[in-house]
């Protein structure tokens, strides 16, 4: 069934799309929402019906000495890029290291030992400039492999540009800082509406000879590409592409969310564990929004519920992370004997994990834990896992506290989500 | 925290390697350090391969002597330059691959900045060596001499590679392990550190060529 339609038929608001839609799992039981009709869905969820279609900004080609955008040569996006790409740390040495001082000469005086290391950005100022950003988004997006249509030169040149444009307009006056993993987020973003824009090409003959509807068409896609990119990205920069903040992201949410909600998991994740073992994994499982850990199409339900904005994107990502490592219980407990095996275990998780729950079901609970995580109702959260793990794997929480007097409105509310989980859970089991 | 160590598998915990050994690759983004982990690991190659986010690590358990050895190696991102998170990455690393792309002299000076890093950050223990990658190529710009004149400089080994051709990426990697094991037994000779399990035969699983390498 086409999705335009049930979502016209069906939902009477775009609050009732996401509410029963796409949290309650409503749509996917009737749209497979995977054959090109995400592109809408997306567009629907995040774009505002007045929307402004910008002209993009195009990209500078910068010669040797010019490092001002405004005044550089541009590259449209039907211009094929370039191919002489390539270095790309933040700060480079200025000399070539042979006609340097030597260096056994300077360990010897014990200068090296001195030295600080110049580190990268942790705010907006990489320093880096202009021509070495595009010189890396070049370099990334030539190894773009979501899909074939990356490598096509078209398509990475209007990459190129939306990346740009969102570099230039998050930047004021010159391009901000571009960290590796903006161009996945980017690309699959790209992909769902262009997959949306070819569907309808393909149904819409008349107009499929039209170049003048075509470049329009082109500039309306980009600007939507580049506004739902801006949208996600303004949660997410801040918080997980900045190391510092992703540290402080690790010890006031994650970490709490995991504790009150399997302690056992906790312990085992983070006791004794070495200086920022555990960021080392999640630098990657946030950055990328779990495009490289989980299969393709269960990742696009995810970014489905992400892209509802119902939750702050740094809540709702620690407690589908919780989710998903509760949902591995036993295989943990089981493989883990040190902190290396869990880094190992979560970045080759798909690899690893042994179950899967259906994906809506992983949202429904992670934003359970959101709201109750925000109501500061710990006793819940643990109730919440504990009949996961019950229900899953017969796992009996022996640390559950014993019975207190717990007052009648909290016992109704966790009564409640308890037979929530359990319904959900069953539900699933006897499809 | 000695950098230099083999953990032996606790016994009857079900592990299949004796010890382990954790190995770094750090160099400029692009330079190849994800395909030739690729190329020794997995035994493959691929020209464009997929950006590493963050860190990533592969694993490879030789067999050495009757005993197995995990490799453990570690990749990243050639864009980061982690601030906090360096300790828990160069934290206990054994060896590190210095790497840099001979037909990007960009990437060859930068060997410097990624040397003083590993200065800072790394075990006096760690074994260092610098490899100047995609050989095959034609568009070279870093002559050979240049990189064994670093690589003299530095004070560590040197050796070229192709990812592309399968050219010395198993030297690579059995001559670190070879050179950690030296420095194991050495310390153990000396009193020094509890490294149990030496007597890593490097010709075992490679092909004990050190073609390349000075």
């Amino acid at each position: 069934m086409d999705l335009r339609q049930v979502a016209v038929d069906q939902y009477e608001s775009r609050e009732s799309l996401i509410r029963r839609g796409v949290w309650k799992g409503d749509l996917y039981k009737t749209v497979d929402v995977n054959k090109g009709s995400r592109g809408w869905l997306w567009k629907t969820l995040v774009l505002d019906d007045d929307q402004e279609v910008k002209e993009l900004m195009p990209v500078p080609i910068l010669t040797e000495g010019s490092e001002d955008p405004t005044s550089a040569i541009v590259q449209s996006a039907n211009r094929p890029r370039d191919n002489l790409i390539r270095r790309l740390t933040p700060v480079a040495t200025k000399a070539h290291p042979l006609s340097q001082k030597q260096i056994g000469d300077m360990r010897d005086k014990g200068e090296l030992e001195g030295q600080k290391v110049v580190e990268g950005d942790e705010d907006d100022e990489d320093g880096m400039s202009v021509s070495e950003k595009l010189e890396i988004i070049d370099l990334d997006l030539s190894r773009l492999m979501l899909d074939k249509i990356f490598q096509e030169p078209l398509v990475h040149a209007r990459m190129k540009q939306i990346m740009y444009n969102f570099l230039m307009r998050k930047g004021a006056s010159s391009p901000s800082s571009y960290k590796q993993g903006y161009h996945e987020i980017l690309g699959i973003i790209f992909l769902q509406l262009d997959e949306a824009r070819r569907n309808n090409e393909g149904g819409n003959n008349d107009n499929s000879n039209n170049n003048n509807d075509d470049d329009d068409g082109d500039a309306v896609m980009m600007n939507q590409v580049l506004c739902i990119f801006e949208k996600i990205m303004k949660q997410m920069v801040g918080v997980f592409y900045n190391e510092t903040r992703l540290i402080k992201w690790d010890s006031d949410v994650f970490q709490p969310i995991l504790n009150n909600s399997c302690p056992e998991l906790y312990k085992l994740i983070y006791s004794n564990q070495h200086h920022h073992t555990n960021i080392i994994w999640l630098i990657r499982w946030t950055r990328l929004l779990f495009i490289r850990e989980l299969p393709r199409d269960y990742t696009l339900i995810i970014w489905d519920h992400i892209l509802t904005f119902t939750y702050p994107l740094d809540t709702l990502i620690a407690c589908i992370i919780v989710t998903l490592l509760v949902n591995n219980y036993q295989n943990l407990m089981e493989k883990i004997e040190d902190h290396n095996d869990i880094v190992e275990f979560m970045l080759h998780y798909s690899l690893n994990s042994s179950s899967m729950i259906d994906c809506v079901e992983l949202c429904k609970m992670s934003g359970n834990l959101c709201e109750l995580w925000y109501l500061q109702d710990f006793t819940a959260m643990k109730l919440v896992a504990d009949s996961f793990l019950k229900i899953r794997f017969n796992v009996e929480n022996k640390t559950t506290p014993k019975a207190v007097k717990i007052d009648p409105n909290r016992k109704r509310l966790e009564d409640r989500l308890r037979k929530r989980v359990k319904q959900t859970l069953l539900t699933k089991e006897t499809k | 925290m000695s950098g230099l160590r083999t953990v032996s598998a606790s016994a009857g915990s079900g592990k299949s390697y004796d010890s382990i050994m954790k190995i770094l690759l750090i160099g400029d983004s692009g330079v190849g350090k994800s395909c030739l982990l690729v190329r020794f690991v997995d035994d493959k190659f691929n020209p464009s391969f997929i950006t590493t986010i963050g860190i990533d690590f592969k694993i490879k358990t030789v067999d050495i002597n009757g005993k197995k050895i995990k490799l453990q190696l570690w990749d990243t991102a050639g864009q980061e330059r982690f601030r906090t998170i360096t300790t828990a990455y160069y934290r206990g690393a054994m060896g590190i691959i210095l790497v840099y792309d001979v037909t990007d002299e960009r990437t060859f000076a930068n060997i410097r900045q990624w040397f003083k890093t590993v200065n800072e950050h790394a075990n006096d223990d760690a074994q260092l060596l610098l490899v100047g990658n995609k050989s095959d190529m034609e568009t070279r710009t870093v002559t050979l001499e240049q990189g064994e004149t670093l690589a003299k400089e530095l004070g560590i080994p040197f050796v070229e590679s192709s990812a592309k051709n399968d050219d010395n990426v198993n030297e690579i990697f059995f001559t670190l392990a070879k050179l950690i094991q030296e420095k194991i037994d050495n310390d153990k000779l000396a009193g020094g550190t509890s490294g149990k399990d030496s007597s890593i035969n490097i010709n075992s699983g490679g092909s004990g060529s050190k073609s390349g390498c000075c």
